[in-house]
């Protein structure tokens, strides 16, 4: 599967939520959306299942419109969104058999159903009512739904938030899994998920695309930007400077982490981690990227 | 379609799960069930006490069970096309399948509950009816009312409901206006909003359905256009891509499929128009409610011969009316009402083909100068009624009922001649037993007709047929020749309680108070007409009984009763016989002239309340007719309108019409009794019932004045009571 997205653009009100995005995405590839709140994730992905409209550009699906052939596109399509209820008067078992249908899951039903219910590890509780779940059990129940007609393309908006992390563990193992024949787009504001499963990421600061590649190229971009500084109690460290990544305490003080476009000599520099490397990438100044993202 | 199978056994698999559904079922049956009964236990003294049969039975709980499932099917409806925004699962969902699909399916499903829930309330009913009522109950009775009245009326609901939630997009609205519409209709007199329950009290029991149930029927096809229509709108703005009402609207009438459904949705539209504007059955026509139509005195009529054919199945007739007039000369034409469900085909004048003027309800014939006059008009049609609950004609399988002013027979409005001689052929299905005017001379069969001939001598074109799967029964009330038309189903009620010595008895009462019958020419004709038209009539020499005087539930044993109620259901009963009957005395008989409050209605109530004192308990009688007749005077008199009359001016023509009406009546029906009660205190009760013989024997078919009346009595106004 290939979809393009060229020059998209999409408004609440006077508001631009999204601003001239150009992304490629091919199979395979496990991509993370990261961003601060409001960057526009969110509506990226409504608009990529079809439920929200943009005003202008467009998004093809192996070279067809999505909007002329989006029923065709729901068929390839698993989608977790991530403000979500189930149905709660059914159990998981009904729930995902119900899902199945919707989906037009006709042939062996059954068996897919017990298949994606023991993928997201919840064939202990199947019989179990949707209300009686906790978090991380309805986020599964979620997930299975979304893995039932083995799409092409899995689209999950903050599936680990508010998970504890065990959890968000076994979720990221659940989506590496099936992304040899896959896009997978994870959308999240934990840096970890990323780190760990995404082979691509895409950085979305107010409705533009900032950054979109491979990870270590973008850890490579904050090379020499991170620095280590341990600073008495009595001093302050400068704020309109750097990015703090963190304060240690100390026995004398604190230890900061920052990241900054010129690191000065009395810090000790330091390799960038992902994290350091996306809060580089949103001081840098706002630009629009086109970015192709395959393995 | 095997998706679509798949998703609408998946819904209904989960909608039995719900508990919400399952509570809905459970009410709508036991509200079904509740209505048992309802018929009755009714207030209506038409209903109250009727005998059960499959027809109260299923009418009584497909009635609550159509008001029940109608709200609750809405609510479900709402609730169900509202969940996944409630739930916020909308997302998960929409990503899964079509939305139109996927409403279209949850829809179905609930038709599909509607169905089960209609269903299994009409089995249940009907096992109450055979095994704790203990009567046999009619299959196809139950499968005709429940179909009609719950199950389409569920179906309807669903859809409008659905439609006006895909509008609106908010629960709590769609659902209010649903209520308002549910409410509105309940409580319309009018019966084409009436989609929630019917324009019917209930159906008769030997009657036929259709002449109610075409009502119905055509108000649940309008509403299922409407409903039709509105869902369809519901689907073109339904909400799309979080967008707005308008924008939705584009974005869904951009695929080619919602095209179609914008053909489909004109179409709809369009057939609601037609269907409201071109409604069949009501009529427009405001003549033939107006009682003061001034008669042409330039014409006499003699003769009357109708030739009429009844086409049951079609509900419509086909008539030749051969008229004779006599003429002054000085006019050229001659007005004729007519029911506007009629058309006029062809009019002859003195034989010779003439050109006419139809105006709907009022026929304009062209007439030469001449002493004689002839005049045959064929015309063909319907019978048009005012109302859906006031029949002045129908024409059914079961019976046929067509009094006079349901304008059957084009009626000229010219002056009477002294006497009107009629000869009528009456053609309809040899099944059928039809009572006609004056004196039946012939009846012919021809295959699977029959042709009723019959004479009269009348001093009014006042004539009704009516017909029915009769028995007949003669009887000898004292010189009268009394001939009883009733159905064999209520055999056994008249046999127990024997109604043939009421009628006998009540004849001969009014031949021993005020004089012999005022024919011996023909028979007096007591025929048993179905529940649509309440109460009984007079003319000529018929009297109609509605159907469920002859038809309780209770025999009542007036020496011994334990009922109270039913002793009041009998009396009341007995008391409209007798007035009815008195009308052949005092309308047919003799005409009191009306002038308000002297009229036929007094006299008749008055002798149905003399005849009542001599075989019921007077107490009772009198509670039951002169403390009413008071009770009503009084209310009536003691309102604003009547002391303050030229004030009616200053209001609306209906409500003034409707208050002059209600003013009328209490004058004609209860103030002249009393009247007359307060003449008989005056002269002693022998007295004054040998001055009503001696005006009886004097005025015989002539018109009797209230001065002379007064004069008669040797009475004034102030001695009735009058001032």
């Amino acid at each position: 599967m290939r979809i393009e997205i060229n020059n998209l653009n999409k408004s609440y009100k006077n508001v631009k939520a999204l601003e001239d995005i150009n992304l490629e995405f091919e199979t395979p590839s496990i991509v993370g959306l990261i961003g601060p709140n409001g960057a526009g994730k969110t509506t990226l992905m409504r608009i990529l299942v079809g439920q929200l409209l943009f005003e202008c550009g467009s998004i093809t699906v192996d070279k067809k419109d999505i909007l002329k052939d989006i029923n065709n596109f729901k068929k390839k399509l698993g989608y977790l969104p991530q403000d979500y209820e189930l149905y709660n008067e059914l159990n998981v078992e009904e729930f995902i058999d119900y899902m199945a249908c919707l989906k037009g899951i006709h042939t062996n039903r059954k068996s897919i159903v017990n298949e994606c219910i023991e993928k997201t590890n919840i064939t202990n509780k199947r019989k179990a009512k949707i209300k009686s779940l906790s978090g991380g059990q309805k986020q599964r129940v979620g997930i299975a739904q979304a893995l039932l007609n083995d799409p092409e393309i899995l689209i999950v908006d903050e599936p680990t938030a508010g998970l504890d992390p065990e959890e968000r563990i076994k979720f990221r193992n659940i989506f590496s899994q099936q992304a040899n024949k896959k896009i997978v787009i994870l959308s999240t504001h934990i840096i970890d998920d990323v780190e760990s499963i995404c082979n691509k990421i895409i950085v979305l600061n107010k409705g533009k695309v900032i950054y979109a590649g491979n990870p270590t190229k973008l850890i490579k971009e904050a090379v020499n930007h991170v620095g280590i500084i341990e600073i008495p109690f009595e001093d302050k460290i400068d704020e309109s400077k750097f990015k703090i990544i963190s304060a240690k305490l100390t026995e004398n003080g604190y230890q900061y982490r920052v990241v900054a476009e010129n690191i000065p000599d009395n810090f000790e520099k330091v390799s960038p981690s992902l994290e350091d490397a996306y809060i580089y990438s949103m001081q840098k100044k706002d630009k629009s990227v086109k970015i192709k993202v395959k393995s | 379609m095997k998706k679509g199978i798949l998703l609408l056994k998946n819904e209904l698999r989960i909608f039995f799960k719900n508990k919400i559904v399952l509570a809905s079922i459970f009410l709508i049956i036991l509200v079904t069930i509740a209505g048992i009964n309802s018929i009755e236990n009714s207030n209506e003294m038409s209903l109250h006490g009727l005998m059960k049969s499959s027809v109260t039975v299923a009418f009584g709980s497909a009635k609550y069970g159509s008001m029940i499932g109608a709200f609750v099917l809405s609510f479900l409806t709402i609730f169900t096309l509202n969940k996944d925004k409630r739930k916020k699962s909308e997302e998960i969902i929409n990503s899964c399948t079509n939305s139109t699909t996927l409403i279209s399916v949850r829809l179905i499903s609930i038709i599909i509950l509607a169905v089960i829930v209609s269903f299994v309330s009409m089995l249940l009913v009907f096992f109450t009816q055979k095994l704790i009522i203990g009567i046999e109950p009619n299959f196809s009775v139950y499968l005709y009312t429940f179909s009609l009245m719950m199950l389409w009326t569920s179906a309807i609901s669903v859809l409008l409901s659905a439609g006006l939630y895909l509008i609106i997009d908010s629960f709590d609205i769609s659902f209010l206006i649903s209520i308002i519409i549910f409410f509105t209709s309940i409580s319309s007199s009018n019966y084409l909003l009436k989609w929630v329950t019917p324009s019917a009290t209930v159906f008769s029991d030997f009657g036929g359905f259709s002449p109610s149930g075409k009502f119905i029927v055509y108000s649940k096809l309008l509403w299922t256009v409407i409903s039709i229509s509105i869902f369809i709108i519901g689907i073109l703005f339904k909400r799309k891509c979080s967008e707005g009402l308008l924008k939705s609207f584009r974005l869904n009438t951009k695929t080619s499929l919602n095209k179609l459904t914008v053909l489909v949705l004109i179409i709809c539209l369009t057939g609601s128009i037609v269907l409201y504007t071109k409604e069949p059955y009501i009529s427009n026509s405001s003549l033939l409610a107006d009682n003061n139509l001034i008669n042409n005195e330039e014409f006499a009529l003699y003769e009357i011969n109708p030739e009429i054919s009844f086409d049951t199945v079609k509900s419509s007739l086909t008539a030749t009316v051969n008229y004779k007039f006599s003429s002054t000369g000085k006019e050229d034409s001659i007005n004729f009402i007519k029911n506007d469900g009629l058309k006029v085909l062809k009019i002859k004048v003195n034989g010779y083909d003439t050109p006419f003027k139809d105006e709907n309800d009022m026929l304009k014939v062209p007439v030469p100068k001449d002493k004689d006059i002839s005049i045959q008009i064929c015309y063909e049609g319907n019978i048009k009624n005012l109302s859906a609950g006031s029949f002045a004609g129908y024409i059914d399988k079961e019976s046929i009922y067509l009094l006079e002013n349901s304008y059957w027979l084009i009626a000229p409005v010219t002056t009477p001649n002294d006497f009107i001689y009629s000869y009528g052929k009456i053609t309809a299905p040899a099944d059928l037993c039809v009572v006609p005017p004056g004196k039946l001379e012939n009846v012919t069969k021809s295959g699977d007709t029959k042709t009723w001939q019959y004479s009269i001598k009348t001093n009014s074109i006042e004539l009704g047929v009516f017909a029915g799967k009769y028995k007949k029964e003669v009887l000898n009330a004292g010189d009268v020749n009394v001939e009883f038309y009733y159905s064999p189903k209520h055999e056994k009620y008249i046999n127990d309680t024997n109604m043939q010595n009421y009628i006998c008895d009540i004849v001969s009462f009014y031949e021993e108070s005020f004089g012999s019958y005022y024919t011996t020419e023909y028979p007096l004709k007591i025929v048993e007409t179905s529940i649509y038209k309440t109460g009984g009539h007079s003319s000529a020499n018929v009297v109609t009984v509605s159907e469920y005087m002859f038809n309780r539930n209770e025999v009542c044993n007036i020496d011994n009763y334990e009922n109270p109620y039913t002793l009041d259901t009998f009396m009341h009963d007995i008391e409209i016989i007798a007035h009815e009957i008195s009308h052949q005395w005092w309308g047919t008989g003799v005409n009191a002239a009306s002038e308000c409050p002297w009229s036929n209605e007094g006299l008749a109530n008055y002798s149905a309340y003399k005849y009542l004192c001599k075989d019921f308990p007077e107490e009772i009688v009198f509670g039951f007719t002169v403390s009413s007749w008071q009770w009503y005077v009084n209310k009536i008199e003691k309102g604003y309108y009547f002391n303050h009359q030229d004030e009616l001016n200053n209001l609306k023509s209906d409500l003034k019409y409707g208050l002059e009406m209600e003013m009328k009546k209490a004058a004609l029906y209860y103030k002249m009794p009393l009247c007359l009660i307060e003449g008989e205190k005056k002269l002693g009760e022998e007295n004054f019932l040998n001055v009503l013989y001696n005006i009886y024997t004097n005025y015989t078919n002539k018109n009797i004045s209230f001065n002379e009346f007064l004069n008669t009595a040797n009475l004034s106004k102030e001695d009735i009571g009058l001032e």
